[in-house]
């Protein structure tokens, strides 16, 4: 009986964390899809000179690491530290007013943030 | 993540054991195959996360947990279900029958004759024609019946009365009495210290280990030194 409890609780917390997990997850790539798009708007607004929306960036930054913290946790640092790279990159061709590579990054960025809901989400093609 | 860590463990739990299962009971060695199954498994789990540092634990522990519940669950299940028992471990095999070795049921088995003849050899089991019956049990191991005119005799056979062997009560450890088992005997320390007194131990503390068996036999040994053992008129209890 005392096996059968620890087995229950085991299954209760697992399914408890993978639901939040799931929820987690979702909410963190959504909101970065958000940042990226409000990104891409102010540097087509800003084409000529990009280097002010360094703020911006940082914002971006900080919001990211903050939530990479955790994410290391439950998914593996080199995938996510793919992300910071870029974001790294972003910064840098921002500061340097290089508006087409800046451009391309905030395109990978985008792409990671749709992409992301599949890869880290739960669907047959992780299991298989 | 974690729910695809869950789901990639069941299935590939199902798989192993169904490979196992088909890979025939020689593979196995005194194990079911379930269990043969997480046995490998688990030990193979822990040390992804050890020596990935990039992975986090919960890669590691997320399966090792579902693995855990799985293995809970199939015995649950082969307790509770002949079915399902024979679905999962197989049934035993007859190997060798009153006519001889069944070559079908080798063939079945994935064995062949050197495999039966290591096996009976290594159960110390060299002529087959005193062989009765070979049984392969789900777990691997072979189990053997001789003919009557080969089978070792017994104290019923020769008509002997022969006093039931009882397990020997531990008393003493390492200096310390175990109270527990002096009730279950049915003595006190005054008993003990009697005996050990008369073969020249004067302290229980001295005494690594003593030993009360249903018969009345004290097995005694000092820290430093020869074990003893001292017939005592003890009248036997009910252990």
């Amino acid at each position: 009986m005392k096996r059968a409890i620890f087995v229950i609780t085991i299954i209760i917390i697992t399914i408890t964390f993978g639901i939040i997990e799931l929820h987690s997850v979702s909410n963190v790539l959504t909101q970065m899809e958000k940042h990226v798009d409000a990104l891409t708007t102010e540097y087509q607004a800003n084409e000529d000179n990009i280097t002010p929306l360094v703020s911006d960036v940082d914002d971006f930054k900080d919001f990211w690491e903050h939530n990479e913290n955790w994410l290391c946790y439950i998914f593996n640092h080199r995938d996510l530290s793919t992300i910071t790279d870029s974001i790294n990159r972003l910064k840098a061709n921002t500061q340097n007013n290089d508006y087409d590579s800046a451009y391309s990054e905030l395109a990978l960025l985008k792409e990671y943030s749709t992409k992301s809901h599949h890869i880290m989400g739960f669907n047959i093609h992780n299991i298989l | 993540m974690i729910f695809t860590l869950v789901c990639r463990s069941i299935i590939l739990y199902i798989l192993i054991l169904f490979l196992i299962r088909i890979m025939g009971k020689r593979q196995l060695g005194e194990m079911q195959p379930f269990e043969l199954v997480i046995t490998l498994v688990i030990a193979d789990l822990a040390t992804i996360p050890m020596a990935e540092t990039a992975l986090p634990l919960i890669q590691g522990i997320i399966p090792l947990l579902t693995l855990v519940c799985i293995h809970y669950f199939i015995c649950f299940l082969s307790r509770k279900s002949t079915f399902f028992r024979k679905f999962l471990n197989g049934k035993p095999i007859i190997l060798l029958d009153p006519e001889g070795i069944s070559y079908d049921n080798l063939k079945r088995v994935n064995m062949n004759f050197n495999d039966l003849l290591e096996g009976l050899h290594t159960a110390g089991y060299f002529n087959l024609e005193e062989l009765l019956y070979v049984i392969l049990q789900t777990n691997g191991t072979m189990t053997v019946i001789n003919r009557a005119p080969y089978a070792p005799l017994t104290a019923d056979d020769l008509k002997i009365k022969k006093e039931q062997a009882t397990l020997p009560m531990i008393i003493i450890t390492k200096g310390k009495i175990i109270t527990e088992n002096l009730k279950v005997a049915g003595i006190d320390e005054k008993f003990i210290l009697k005996y050990i007194k008369q073969v020249g131990f004067n302290s229980i503390k001295d005494i690594l280990i003593l030993t009360l068996s249903n018969t009345g036999k004290i097995y005694v040994q000092p820290r430093h030194g020869k074990f003893k053992v001292i017939n005592t008129n003890y009248a036997g209890g009910n252990w």
